[in-house]
């Protein structure tokens, strides 16, 4: 292994990292890659339904509580609408303007959570009722945990924002509403596919 | 230029943060054992009522998943996200400069360090290290076949023991070329000074280590009968060992992705100026394509391991056909990343071979265009391909003419790859040096292993050939024959640039023949066994194959005592008792062989902006001026 370093160069200085291009593209990779990860449940879920193994596709007769139905498919929608907002905001580069729609954002980000929460619980079957449960449940879950990503990145622009250690560029916020803008066009189809393709 | 000398920054005492990261690993390790505990009991509390199996298996799972969470953490692998998370002030120049290794010294190797070249390093350690338990676990089943009846294992423990040495060989496999060579040379070779994520570099070679060691824990849960397949329901029926194998899979497909991820961004960000897509080396173009395979196949094999983690501890029933599940779909699934994944394998140490030929032949590669043609066709191919292992578990026969056409196809692209090789060898003066060796070695097992793999994508062949050793030898072709020999033609083409230090002529000489007859010599006595019906996976087999198996297995003997030759070489001249090696032994173009060694740890003191092809040996001209005064060309080559 090499022990001894020689004498050696600061890094850049004549050079500027492209890292804003970098956090762009390797956001987009990271939407194609979960674009897989979609296809694969999505593969699944038909496969399973197109061959009903045994009859036991949707043996029970329950129905997917639609009571909050309408809230669970707007309130990633608005969330999106509002990041962007803060896109455009961003792009003016007028910061006291971007604190003030982040906040809601924030807001309205772990409101999606609350109630994609309160729709993995209850779709009006238990685990044993057959592989239409067992994929829409997994499907669901992880159509969660990517809104709990996406939060967990608003947390970090909008703390980093309002205490001044990273403001928020363009970028920044442009790449976030990117991926919420995936994850909620994803969260919409799925749950329109789980409602309607039984 | 505004270069900085390392001496001239900060003296302050060390932090604590930073105290606690030079004891990255053994923090790491705490870590893991506290997120084990912790997992465990939370696993089993939450789903275990009424059920032990249940809770027992979602204890293991949750614990190997906090585990290897707590050795992320204990590395330091958390820090930065939650001080983003939390708004506190990102890490000064200086915190970044220390993580980046710029002291130096041996500790870097051994804690979260985002220096691509010292990632490099690490990875060629952890891939030997693959290597040599992998290679024993070979050892032991070749031992077990000498006789056709058992004698030292069990059906249960022999199912283990290859499960346990395909899959450790799998995991070496995914990283063997990127990981070592991708990684240290990548951004040299388009002129950048570091990844464009080095943190997520490093993420994706520490995650290697718990996998490796969840997966070897297995033994101690009883292990797992399914293979390196993990083929359903037999995994939903396994005991606790089988939470092993899909814990320790989900870990390297992770890596797998992000490691993809961060070579695509890398190469499209963060090329030099000048440096155009029509100028990449080769061995880039492999990595790069390479990483679009990684990227787009891996997170199904996440997707369909998180299926049956939700069979194993739900009750849910998604390839258990009694619940209305199939067992094809996660063959579908498992297959839709694997054979993408043969290519992960492959096409970089095509890039590699592609990339030292020239040095060798001393003349331009031949049909630089026509490979990066062969390597985006078998690229994009590699996703149409996955149905032709299914060929004999029930799949629709209106389906078979296509996977069957479809995989035939891709011999075209390998064959137009194998074209290049071939013209960039047509009257050459070659040097046979050892790693040109390695390359002639890896076009004669590759051929093998290629021509085998058409007779497995023909319906009616495959439907006799199919499970058999025929199978086994035809894959060990292409793995071993062909990307573990693109491994050791890398490492001693590389070490001299990466280590300053070069492995013995006449020794690695001598070792490339023992290890290519001793080879060849195993895996066509198991290529003919196969032909004659010996089945894979079983322990036992009819007693007239007894004499292949019996030579095979002694070849087997020869071929891990020449890799454990290779190994000891490796260790002796680069560690005990080093030998210097000169600044550029092969004489070669490559932009990498021009910066001094070690290289510099911002690689450039200037980012070069005037590139050409690296295969120039006709006019002689360097790939890129990289101000440094270049090595003598015209030292003997070892």
């Amino acid at each position: 292994m090499t022990e001894a370093v020689p004498t050696s160069v600061r890094a850049p200085g004549d050079e500027n990292l492209p890292r804003v291009r970098s956090l762009i593209v390797g956001s987009r990779m990271m939407l194609a890659a979960n674009t897989t990860l979609q296809l694969t449940f999505l593969f699944a879920y038909l496969y399973l339904r197109a061959n009903n193994f045994g009859g036991m596709w949707r043996p029970g007769v329950g129905t997917p509580a639609p009571g909050i139905t309408l809230m669970i498919l707007l309130v990633p929608v608005v969330t999106t609408l509002v990041l962007g907002a803060a896109v455009g905001v961003a792009g003016r580069g007028d910061r006291r303007a971007l604190t003030r729609i982040l906040g809601p954002a924030l807001l309205l980000g772990a409101a999606t959570i609350a109630v994609r929460v309160y729709q993995l619980y209850h779709t009006g079957y238990d685990l044993a009722a057959g592989t239409y449960v067992d994929i829409a449940v997994i499907w669901l879950a992880v159509i969660l945990a990517e809104f709990v990503l996406g939060a967990l990145w608003m947390v970090s622009i909008y703390n980093s924002h309002v205490r001044q250690t990273v403001v928020a560029s363009h970028s920044h916020v442009r790449a976030l509403f990117e991926y919420w803008l995936y994850a909620t066009v994803v969260a919409v189809v799925v749950s329109g596919l789980i409602q309607f393709v039984t | 230029m505004a270069a900085v000398a390392v001496a001239t920054r900060g003296t302050a005492p060390p932090s604590l943060s930073r105290r606690l990261h030079e004891w990255g690993l053994a923090l790491a390790v705490v870590g893991a054992a506290i997120g084990f505990f912790v997992g465990y009991a939370l696993g089993s509390l939450a789903i275990g009522d009424g059920d032990n199996s249940l809770g027992s298996n979602a204890g293991i799972l949750l614990g190997y998943s906090l585990s290897a969470v707590g050795f992320l953490a204990g590395m330091g692998f958390f820090n930065y996200p939650i001080a983003r998370l939390l708004g506190r002030p990102v890490p000064t120049a200086d915190d970044e400069a220390y993580l980046h290794g710029e002291g130096g010294g041996l500790a870097r190797y051994f804690r979260l360090t985002t220096d691509h070249k010292v990632i490099g390093m690490q990875y060629v350690v952890a891939i030997l290290a693959f290597l040599f338990v992998g290679g024993l676990g070979a050892m032991f089943i070749r031992t077990e076949l000498l006789t056709p009846t058992p004698t030292t294992a069990t059906a249960e423990s022999y199912l283990t023991l290859v499960g346990l040495h395909s899959t450790l060989m799998i995991f070496m496999a995914s990283a063997a070329i990127i990981g070592p060579f991708g990684n240290y040379f990548v951004p040299i070779m388009i002129g950048a000074r570091n990844m464009a994520f080095p943190r997520l570099e490093a993420l994706t070679f520490w995650l290697l280590p718990p996998a490796g060691l969840i997966l070897l824990s297995t033994v101690f849960l009883g292990g797992f009968t399914t293979g390196w397949t993990g083929y359903a329901p037999l995994a939903d029926q396994n005991v606790l060992g089988m939470d092993s194998y899909l814990i320790a899979f989900s870990l390297i497909g992770l890596s797998i992705m992000l490691s993809g991820l961060n070579m695509i961004v890398t190469v499209i960000t963060l090329r030099a100026p000048g440096m155009r897509f029509t100028r990449l080396p080769i061995f880039v173009w492999g990595v790069f394509l390479t990483s679009f395979l990684g990227l787009l196949a891996a997170p199904a094999l996440l997707g369909a391991i998180a299926m049956e983690t939700f069979d194993r501890t739900y009750l849910a029933t998604l390839f258990v056909p009694a619940g209305g599940g199939s067992p094809y779909l996660w063959e579908n699934l498992f297959w839709f990343f694997g054979h993408p994944e043969v290519y992960i394998f492959i096409l970089p140490a095509f890039g590699l071979i592609m990339e030292m030929l020239p040095v060798f032949t001393r003349r331009p590669l031949w049909g630089y265009r026509v490979a990066i043609g062969g390597l985006v066709g078998v690229t994009v191919l590699s996703f149409m391909v996955w149905q032709h292992h299914l060929f004999v578990s029930g799949l629709a026969p209106a389906l078979r003419p296509f996977y069957m056409f479809s995989t035939e196809a891709i011999s075209v692209p390998t064959g137009l790859i194998y074209l290049v090789a071939l013209g960039s060898l047509w009257r050459a003066r070659t040097r046979f040096s050892t790693p040109m060796l390695f390359i002639g070695a890896f076009l004669f097992n590759f051929l093998i292993g290629g021509f085998t793999g058409v007779f497995l994508s023909d319906v009616p062949s495959d439907f006799t050939l199919h499970g058999g050793y025929f199978v086994q030898a035809h894959f060990h072709y292409t793995i071993m024959g062909a990307e573990v020999f693109a491994l050791m033609a890398g490492l001693v083409y590389y070490l001299p640039k990466m280590t300053g230090r070069t492995m013995d002529t006449r020794l690695t000489r001598f070792q490339f023949w023992a290890v290519f007859l001793s080879f060849n010599g195993t895996f066509l006595s198991l290529l003919s066994v196969g032909i004659l019906g010996m089945p894979r996976r079983v322990i036992s087999y009819a007693q007239y194959l007894q004499p292949l198996n019996v030579s095979a297995t002694v070849f087997a003997y020869l071929l891990g005592g020449s890799m454990l030759l290779f190994l000891g070489i490796l260790i002796w001249n680069v560690v005990i008792r080093p030998v210097p090696a000169k600044e550029n032994p092969w004489e070669s173009l490559g932009v990498e062989w021009h910066l001094p060694t070690p290289t510099p740890v911002y690689n450039f003191d200037t980012v070069p902006t005037k590139w050409s092809l690296p295969y120039e040996y006709d006019t002689g001209r360097v790939a890129a001026d990289v101000g440094h005064p270049a090595p003598a060309l015209g030292g003997a080559t070892p």
